[in-house]
């Protein structure tokens, strides 16, 4: 999927962690690290709300359309 | 009635397909022994007691014959069949209570399913070539027909392989949103 997630960048110019995000958010550390990964088939758009809201950005400063080929994943389906 | 748990009607089915799957093991057994004395019995020449020719007592023509050691292979292999489709129920029976029913390796097994159901239907016709032709007319009733149960009943089990695996990329899906 040619979108891609910036989360770390974000964490990074924030200054936090994942696992303080995590608990800012009430997400588990392994949805965030399937997130940051790019592993994730979809985001709520109550997540993202959380996550807009404690690290004080846009939805488009974590999430990124980039034009490429589709992950083999989406490809099979 | 419940779905899940005791008294249920999965319960239920679990227990009939046991039972089957039990009964299906003795069946081949019986006549999977039965087909290897009277193969036995075909290549030695030995005499056989009569009760060990269950097919030359319904069909007296096919005693001692090929036809019978086919036959009787042919009733053999079609518990083989069952047996695959049952032990495949109880597998998708097992994900029903453990996990999800919606995995990819139920949608195989029903596909598994289905190919041994179409199996099945053809050896009917494969044993009717062997046995069947040349034989005398008391057994033409053993022709096999066109089954449209059986036909619709494979195409069931291809359209529920393709819902299971619609099922799995949905829940797949879920698993991934955050």
């Amino acid at each position: 999927m040619p979108i891609r997630v910036h989360l770390d960048r974000v964490l990074l110019e924030r200054r936090m962690s994942l696992t303080e995000l995590a608990d800012r958010v009430g997400v588990t550390i392994a949805n965030l690290s399937i997130l940051k990964t790019g592993k994730a088939r979809a985001v709520r758009f109550s997540t993202l709300d959380a996550l807009c809201r404690e690290l004080q950005c846009q939805p488009g400063d974590i999430l990124v359309w980039e034009d490429g080929p589709p992950d083999p994943d989406d490809a099979a389906d | 009635m419940r779905t899940l748990g005791p008294r249920s009607v999965s319960s239920f089915l679990k227990v009939v397909l046991d039972i089957t799957f039990i009964l299906l093991v003795i069946g081949l057994l019986f006549f999977g022994g039965l087909a290897l004395i009277n193969a036995f019995g075909l290549i030695t020449g030995a005499k056989l007691p009569d009760w060990i020719w269950p097919v030359g007592q319904h069909w007296p023509m096919f005693a001692g014959t090929p036809r019978a050691v086919a036959l009787l292979s042919w009733i053999s292999l079609n518990h083989i069949g069952a047996l695959v489709i049952v032990g495949r129920l109880r597998r998708i029976f097992r994900t029903l209570t453990s996990d999800t029913p919606f995995q990819a390796e139920n949608a195989r097994r029903l596909r598994i399913i289905g190919l041994v159901m179409a199996a099945l239907q053809v050896s009917e016709w494969v044993i009717w070539a062997v046995v069947g032709q040349g034989a005398p007319d008391r057994v033409e009733y053993l022709r096999p027909d066109v089954n449209p149960v059986a036909i619709f009943g494979i195409i069931v089990m291809f359209v529920l392989a393709e819902v299971f695996d619609e099922g799995a990329r949905m829940r797949k899906d879920l698993d991934l949103t955050i």
